[in-house]
């Protein structure tokens, strides 16, 4: 228990780094997954987890599974390492969530996620921006651009079985956040040494212009999962909706201070779809498919990060996992071991992008098979429209704690 | 249910955590955002049109006033009146007319320029009339002035009170023609008026305007006091002042009552006296004289000088007995105690004050003081049976004051040979005196036990050494030796040359000494690098053990590291050839007192004195702090200097010392000082009694009075009081007694009484200089001028400002809302709007202040009324609240980022933008710029943006 209750609060504790990647330099940021490691493991699978009893803790459709009230956190750490960047290490938190039993084979879901994060800080070299004719001058620029925040969302959900192989889920989350962004236009005059020839810039000191945005968003999301098992086959459709999104937004310029208000609220949008397969090979292990589209923020391109939505992305996903039971009666359980690859294809306006990952997991059930601690390492690269990011790598380590305990259950007493 | 205690207080921590989001700041990095990211742009227009209106509101706030030529075909006059409405809150109008006194007024102007002095002589009031003499009688022999005397500036003033006109700062005047002025039913000539021309002064920057008329022989009946009252009682625009310039080329101008700063302003300076009343006294008597019916008392009364009036003073003798004798014959003797006497009379006269009908006079003395001689203050002078009063009782007694010399009365100080310093014989070295430099142990080494010359040189440890080895370099050439050392022979070659020269010593000479390849001093053979080779840069063992490839070798020949001989460069050690710093020396004693050139105690010596000669002749030096030998000797109790007691013998039983009595003393009494000396020694206040010091005389009733000792006197040494009081045709008699139980030697005091007080009224002088009164402009002033009229058509596509005709333009940025249309939300980096001076159209003097304001709401200017309506507009300007355009000025640009910046992202709507000018500066500047339509294309008016999104 005491060993339990510090591992939480190192886990939770884990919110110091969040920089980014190239991921985050559009839409609202990065779009940040709350993953749960042992679906990590599986090739980053969203539907199964290669636990004895199926649940997988980010899919809906599976939550009734156990009768466990269960408490769950996840965060996750990771590097990513760019060709002609220095590397950023990032920190994640990434799901907090209370599982609980509300009748037989039902189940009810409480949580917070992040859905996006941003945090960056790009500085323009001099130089690297045209020159441009003012009067009889020729002046050029560089932006900073400091942006920081995201979105999250606070979610409920309830799962059942609804007959012999079908289940569904349904969750319903509250999206909040705010994004910051801080872009500071320096202006420098351009002269030509007439000696050396030589390119000169001027002092900018009189040339700056500021301006700071907030953006507030409030929202909702719907979510619908449907799983149906039959013998040895497992399938799964998923489909998220948002009603709506609202978009508040706060110009502050240096030169002139706050300008009016801007909101736009979006309408009605579909915002994801998912299918998953998995067959069961033996009694212990098992191969799994996924294939997930994700598209665009419904929000107008003049909020977006560098006034650029992240694109639609399609994703494959496959994986396999085998269970390794104790047969002894001891601490320990089960011990899972995963493995996995995924590919994601981006499309953008500025082109198409990939995102190609290898995956592997481990996790040990104990006590009971009612805790468990799962561990996943992500190993990625990925293409991107900055040149400056070309050949992005990535390895990220998601943790995964469990806890679980028979509440709400009546029991027979003898 | 069943309900397990949860440690759920690491997950709300978590849940806490999870909100807030606590980072690291992101690590910069340089990205090519490309189009991604802002991009800078430029945008400019030269399609502005202006047009230029006149604004049909008056000029009313200019800052300055205009009298004479502004231009070939006009001509200015300067109208000025005080406003009746806040002219009649003042204290002048509110003051009853029979309290008041107007002495002088005049209207006090000042001006830009600098005037000719008028009139140039130094009498302020001394004015040219015709045939006036210099006391204004008419028929003098002063001429008429010459025509270039008299000043070009005319004042007159206007009886507009019949003319049914009203005006203020604000008003539009009529002009009949360029010197016709029609108010109301009145037309008025203005060059000349048919009106009374005031007197009028110019110096420097100043313009005086008096309310008299210029000419003495006037009868008009104008006078300062008049006007006031005119202008206190007067109803809206009664009067006026017009000032006029008859010089036809000449213009004056003057600050107006609108000008920033108020020491510049149009003031009225007026000179004047109101009734006050005031709280006065009045003495009701004065003070004539003073005599004393006691024999031989000096008495003396004051009326003035740094005494209070009616202070008395008395004595027994003139005050220059007084000093010479330096005696004191008393006043009231010894004869007199305990009498009541009268000590003085002294004679007042009755003050002839017509406003005191009290007939009564109180009377009361201040500062009394009656005064004996003390000798004794201590009070410890010997009465002839207290024996506690020591003082001159014959007596010596414990305490008292007696000299402590011994039975010669002669003190050791003043005993013939005392020498208490001398070093003679005093039994303690002095320096100068010889001595043995044994050490403390008095023992030459040879004569410590134990010695031995060669094992034992020095048994007892104490021989002063700080060179053992002998080997410390100085600089006493070949001989070793200095001067000061023994048999030193005197200087030999190089001694003292600053170098070392062998002979000399080799510990710290600063060089390497070497005797022998195996004599030298100890250094190391780094070679000259001073390196040794694990010291060397880039240092190896296997592959680069002699960096500097310095090791001697036989196929390095040329090596000096490790080659055994001292090169330059290779530290070494400076502690002569023994490799011993002198403290590793054996035999280093710097402590050690034998032989070490200074005085040790314990050490033998001659006591013969710093001389070191004994007994001399003559014998200077000789300690003597007791040459009679009669000090006090405690062991052999002997000696009477200095015992503690007193040595003497009252040969003569007269109880005092003498001389040859021994020690002398002094009956003075325990506290050792004398009677004269004694603090206050000389004079003592006597406690007085005043009784109820007020006598209160109705001198009408009761004429003559007289009043009886004091009731409570006897609770006091004295009793001072008046004991008669008698009236007698105006002149009193004042008698004062006195009873004392103590001798006085002086008397003091001053007689007083209470004055008259009343309430008078009197005339006090007031001369303010108005500008405001309760805070509200005094003085309304105008320039008189006929405004050029333009007709709208003519100031179409004309970009014109001017003060003086309320010219205005504005201008039409006509491509600038398609611009901000076009980029909402960019952030603008630059946007200027600069204009070309027509600087053959412009008339500018030294300066032009230019106003740049936006149109807060729209307005149309196809309409000929908007100029007569109330135009709402906003400054653009940041930095000022406007520009100051100099009068060879070429260009201007305006910085409009701000403005741009608000246009783009929606805070303001473009209206349009206005220009115009005021009257600080000079109200007929003229400023062109160019409109789009210049012939020159580079001087056309243009709109840059340099922006970003």
């Amino acid at each position: 228990m005491k060993i339990k209750y510090y591992f939480q609060v190192f886990l939770l504790a884990g919110i110091l780094l969040g920089q980014n990647s190239s991921l985050a330099l559009s839409g609202l940021g990065e779009r940040v997954r709350g993953f749960d490691p042992a679906a990590a493991g599986i090739g980053n699978s969203q539907y199964f987890s290669g636990r004895a009893n199926g649940v997988s803790l980010t899919a809906l459709s599976s939550l009734w599974m156990s009768p466990l009230s269960r408490i769950y956190v996840s965060t996750s750490f990771g590097f990513v390492d760019s060709r002609d960047l220095p590397a950023q290490q990032n920190q994640y938190f990434r799901n907090l969530s209370f599982i609980f039993p509300v009748g037989k084979q039902k189940a009810m879901t409480i949580g917070l996620k992040p859905a996006t994060r941003a945090d960056f800080y790009i500085h323009e070299t001099l130089g690297s921006n045209p020159n441009v004719q003012f009067g009889d001058q020729y002046f050029t620029s560089i932006t900073n651009y400091h942006a920081v925040g995201g979105l999250s969302g606070l979610y409920a959900g309830y799962a059942s079985k609804i007959g012999e192989n079908l289940s569904l889920g349904a969750q319903w989350t509250w999206s909040f956040g705010n994004l910051f962004q801080y872009d500071t236009l320096l202006t420098y005059s351009v002269t030509t040494d007439p000696l050396s020839g030589d390119v000169v810039y001027g002092n900018f000191a009189s040339n700056v212009s500021t301006l700071q945005r907030t953006h507030r968003f409030h929202g909702q999301t719907l979510a619908l999962e449907g799983r149906f098992r039959a013998k040895k086959n497992e399938f799964v459709f998923s489909a998220m909706m948002q009603p709506h999104l609202t978009v508040t937004t706060n110009h502050r310029y240096g030169s002139i201070g706050d300008a009016p208000e801007e909101k736009y609220t979006s309408g009605l949008s579909l915002r994801s779809l998912g299918f998953g397969y998995s067959r069961v090979l033996g009694s212990t292990q098992g191969l799994t498919v996924e294939f997930h589209r994700i598209e665009n923020e419904n929000i107008p391109s003049s909020t977006a990060i560098f006034k650029t939505l992240s694109g639609t992305s399609n994703s494959l996903n496959l994986g396999y996992y085998k269970v390794f039971n104790n047969p002894r009666l001891s601490y320990w359980n089960t011990l899972n071991t995963r493995g996995g690859v995924y590919f994601i294809q981006l499309n953008k306006p500025a082109g198409t992008y990939y995102d190609l990952g290898i995956t592997l997991g481990i996790g040990i059930d104990y006590i009971k098979s009612k805790n468990a601690v799962d561990l996943a390492l992500i190993f990625g690269q990925r293409s991107s429209e900055f040149e400056e990011f070309t050949g992005e790598k990535y390895v990220s380590l998601v943790l995964g704690f469990t806890a679980g305990e028979m509440w709400f259950m009546k029991r027979k007493r003898k | 249910m069943n309900y397990k205690v949860y440690p759920i207080t690491s997950l709300v921590l978590g849940g806490l955590l999870l909100l807030f989001s606590i980072r690291c700041e992101s690590k910069p990095v340089a990205v090519e955002l490309g189009d991604n990211g802002n991009n800078l742009a430029a945008w400019n227009t030269g399609e502005i049109s202006a047009d230029t209106f006149q604004d049909s509101i008056s000029v009313a706030t200019s800052e300055r006033l205009y009298a004479g030529r502004i231009d070939e075909d006009h001509r200015s006059y300067v109208l000025l009146r005080l406003n009746p409405s806040t002219f009649s809150q003042s204290e002048i109008c509110s003051t009853p007319v029979d309290s008041i006194q107007i002495k002088t007024t005049h209207l006090q102007l000042k001006t830009y320029s600098t005037l000719p002095k008028f009139p140039r002589t130094e009498d302020p009031f001394d004015q040219w009339t015709a045939g006036a003499d210099e006391d204004g009688e008419l028929g003098g022999e002063h001429s008429t002035p010459a025509p270039d005397e008299l000043p070009t500036l005319k004042a007159y003033w206007l009886d507009l009170s019949e003319a049914g006109f009203d005006w203020n700062e604000e008003t539009v005047f009529s002009f009949v023609d360029d010197s016709t002025l029609t108010l109301g039913n009145l037309q008025l000539n203005l060059n000349t008026p048919d009106a009374e021309e005031l007197k009028l002064h110019t110096q420097h920057h100043g313009i005086s305007i008096y309310f008299e008329p210029f000419s003495a022989t006037s009868d008009g009946g104008l006078d300062p006091a008049s006007v006031i009252e005119a202008f206190c009682t007067a109803s809206e625009s009664d009067y006026a002042v017009l000032l006029t310039e008859t010089d036809p080329a000449g213009l004056v101008e003057i600050y107006s009552s609108n000008y920033l700063y108020t020491s510049n302003v149009p003031a009225l300076d007026i000179e004047y006296d109101t009734y006050q009343a005031v709280d006065s006294t009045l003495t009701k008597y004065d003070v004539l004289g003073i005599s004393s019916p006691l024999e031989s008392v000096y008495t003396r009364i004051s009326g003035e000088g740094t005494l209070l009036p009616g202070t008395v003073l008395m004595f027994g003798d003139s005050l220059n007995t007084i000093v010479q004798e330096g005696a004191l014959t008393p006043v009231i003797g010894e004869s007199l105690l305990d009498s009541e006497i009268v000590i003085c009379n002294i004679s007042l006269q009755l003050a002839d004050n017509a406003v005191d009908t009290t007939h009564s006079i109180d009377f009361y003395f201040q500062n009394v003081h009656l005064a004996n001689t003390d000798l004794d203050p201590a009070g410890d002078d010997f009465d002839g049976s207290d024996t506690t009063l020591t003082e001159n009782n014959l007596s010596f007694d414990n305490g008292e004051l007696f000299a402590d010399c011994g039975t010669d009365n002669i003190c050791n100080v003043d005993e013939p040979g005392y020498l208490p310093d001398g070093t003679e014989g005093n039994g303690s070295w002095d320096a100068g005196e010889l001595f043995e430099d044994t050490g403390i142990d008095s023992l030459w080494s040879s004569e410590e036990e134990g010695y031995d010359p060669d094992t034992n040189p020095d048994p007892a440890g104490d021989d002063y050494n700080v060179d053992p080895a002998q080997d410390n370099w100085r600089d006493c050439g070949a001989d070793g030796l200095c001067e000061g050392d023994e048999t030193y022979p005197g200087a030999d070659d190089g001694e003292g040359d600053g170098e070392w020269n062998p002979g000399e010593g080799t510990e710290s000479n600063g060089r390497f000494d070497l005797v022998s390849e195996i004599e030298s001093e100890i250094f190391q053979d780094t070679g000259t690098d001073g390196l040794f080779d694990t010291e060397e840069p880039g240092y190896d063992p296997d592959t680069n053990p002699d960096p500097e490839n310095d090791n001697w070798s036989p196929e390095n020949s040329n090596g000096t590291e490790g080659d055994g001989v001292w090169e330059a460069g290779e530290p070494f050690l400076d502690a002569g050839l023994d490799g011993l710093w002198s403290w590793e020396e054996a035999g280093y004693n710097p402590d050690g007192t034998e032989n070490n050139g200074a005085y040790d105690s314990g050490e033998m010596f001659e006591d013969c004195g710093s001389d070191a000669l004994c007994n001399e002749e003559p014998d200077t030096d000789n300690y003597n702090p007791d040459p009679n030998g009669d000090d006090y000797d405690a062991t052999a109790e002997t000696g009477t200097e200095g015992n503690n007691t007193l040595d003497w013998t009252d040969t003569d039983e007269d109880g005092r010392w003498d001389d040859g009595e021994g020690e002398q003393w002094w009956d003075w009494g325990t506290d050792q000082v004398p009677d004269s000396l004694e603090i206050y020694y000389g004079s003592n206040n006597i406690t007085t009694s005043l009784g109820s010091n007020i006598v209160e005389w109705d001198y009408e009733t009761d004429p003559v009075v007289t009043f009886e000792l004091p009731s409570n006197s006897e609770n006091y040494d004295a009793a001072l009081w008046i004991s008669r009081l008698q009236l007698d045709n105006g002149f009193i008699e004042l008698t004062i007694s006195a009873k004392s139980a103590k001798v006085v030697d002086g008397i003091q005091f001053t007689l007083n009484h209470l004055p008259f007080a009343y309430q008078d009224t009197v005339f006090v002088g007031n001369h303010p200089k108005l500008i405001a009164v309760n805070s509200e402009k005094l003085i309304d002033d105008a320039s008189l001028y006929q405004g050029h009229q333009y007709a709208a058509e003519d100031l179409n596509n004309i970009f014109m400002i001017n003060y003086a005709d309320r010219l205005k333009t504005v201008l039409e940025l006509n491509e600038l809302n398609a611009f901000i249309a076009a980029h909402e939300n960019a952030l603008i980096s630059r946007a200027e709007l600069k204009l070309f001076v027509d600087q053959e159209s412009s008339s500018i003097k030294d300066n032009i202040r230019l106003y740049v304001k936006r149109f807060t709401e729209p307005v149309d200017f196809s309409d000929p009324g908007f100029v007569s309506d109330s135009l709402s507009v906003a400054s653009v300007l940041t930095t000022s609240a406007y520009l100051n355009i100099p009068a060879d000025a070429d260009s201007v640009v305006i910085d409009l980022r701000a403005l741009l910046q608000d246009f783009v992202v929606g805070t303001f709507q473009y209206n349009g933008l206005e220009f115009e000018t005021d009257g600080w500066d000079d109200n007929f500047s003229r400023l062109i710029f160019n409109t789009q339509d210049a012939a020159d294309l580079n001087r056309r008016p243009k709109l840059q943006i340099l922006y970003s999104e």
